[in-house]
């Protein structure tokens, strides 16, 4: 399936592809193999995971997510998306299923607004794992300290952007 | 081709196919057949979507690793000081491609060649919040094309905020006489 956002990544690639392999020939040989690799890598695991988030949708008490987290709950349901958020692992193989799960079920934009910047911004095995091993903790928890009004912030500004942008 | 199956086939890979197989299952026996196979016709379609979306984002990522040396990357930007220190990281973090073995030692450079701990801050907030390859290979496929603009207009003030406040945090980042 070919639509303008796929057709504009491959020109990106292209044209990306064509000036590396002009400037840096072996690196970007290099490149194409690992960029394979990951591909292979990835994907399955894409599809599977997709095809959980379906199912796991289909069962999901929708009343419950949409009165807990609906576009109705306010700076309440923005709050607690943003707190539960912040504690799921896992990159976005898993997270990005999940948020389709909560949208069909009910969430509201801004709701997923808030929970995909508090996932995004705190995500604990990155922090933990990288970040801390990387830049030490006091670092982290200067960076955490200072992000902690993101999430419900961007919530409260998708509300206005919502009329803007034809989401429903 | 020196792929190794291991490499597709590993314990995170079984844990997501273990939990596709029992909600399947829980799928099939509550919600009834039809909504089974509503739910793989939709998954298939969406799969078919991702993979030149995905095949192509790889591609860049790889390319962009090549183009822009994180080192370069880092000199550049730790000349910079201020409001401009902090706006140039922003658009180095969203056009950072990959998850965070490429961001953080891009992070711990930047360090080493003097970049402030603002700009640091706003580095890892924009590539975390406006990310544009996980954007482009998650957000717009799965939510579409308007939700993710609507999230990445919302998102735009964040790097700036958080590099903002920052500064009133009372911790040192600098162990005391310790490194």
């Amino acid at each position: 399936m070919i639509d303008y956002g796929t057709i504009f990544l491959w020109v990106l690639a292209l044209g990306l592809g064509w000036k590396a392999f002009q400037r840096h020939t072996a690196r970007s040989r290099g490149g194409l193999k690992d960029a394979g690799e990951r591909f292979l890598v990835i994907m399955p695991r894409i599809a599977v995971a997709l095809l959980a988030a379906g199912f796991l949708a289909k069962l999901m008490p929708g009343d419950a997510v949409a009165r807990s987290i609906g576009a109705e709950s306010g700076l309440g349901g923005i709050l607690l998306a943003s707190a539960v958020g912040g504690v799921i692992p896992g990159g976005p193989i898993l997270s990005f299923p999940l948020i389709v799960i909560l949208y069909k079920a009910g969430a509201g934009i801004p709701q997923l607004v808030a929970f995909l910047t508090a996932w995004s911004v705190f995500a604990f095995h990155r922090v933990l794992i990288y970040e801390v091993a990387m830049m030490g903790w006091r670092f982290s928890a200067v960076r955490i300290i200072s992000s902690l009004i993101l999430p419900p912030l961007a919530g409260l500004l998708a509300i206005p952007l919502s009329l803007v942008f034809k989401v429903a | 081709v020196s792929l190794r199956l291991g490499r597709v086939f590993n314990r995170s890979f079984w844990v997501i196919s273990a939990l596709a197989a029992a909600s399947g299952v829980a799928c099939y026996l509550v919600s009834g057949p039809a909504d089974f196979f509503d739910s793989l016709r939709h998954d298939a379609e969406l799969v078919a979507l991702l993979v030149p979306k995905i095949g192509a984002a790889m591609l860049i990522a790889a390319f962009i690793q090549v183009l822009l040396p994180r080192d370069k990357v880092a000199a550049w930007l730790g000349e910079k000081a201020g409001f401009k220190a902090i706006a140039l990281s922003t658009g180095a973090g969203m056009v950072t491609p990959g998850g965070p073995m490429t961001s953080f030692p891009v992070v711990s450079a930047l360090g080493e060649a003097g970049t402030g701990q603002r700009a640091l801050i706003a580095y890892l907030t924009s590539w975390s919040t406006l990310g544009l390859q996980r954007i482009l290979m998650w957000e717009v496929p799965l939510m579409g094309v308007e939700f993710a603009a609507l999230r990445f207009v919302a998102s735009l003030p964040l790097p700036f905020v958080a590099a903002v406040l920052s500064r009133y945090v009372p911790i040192d980042p600098k162990p005391p006489a310790a490194e």
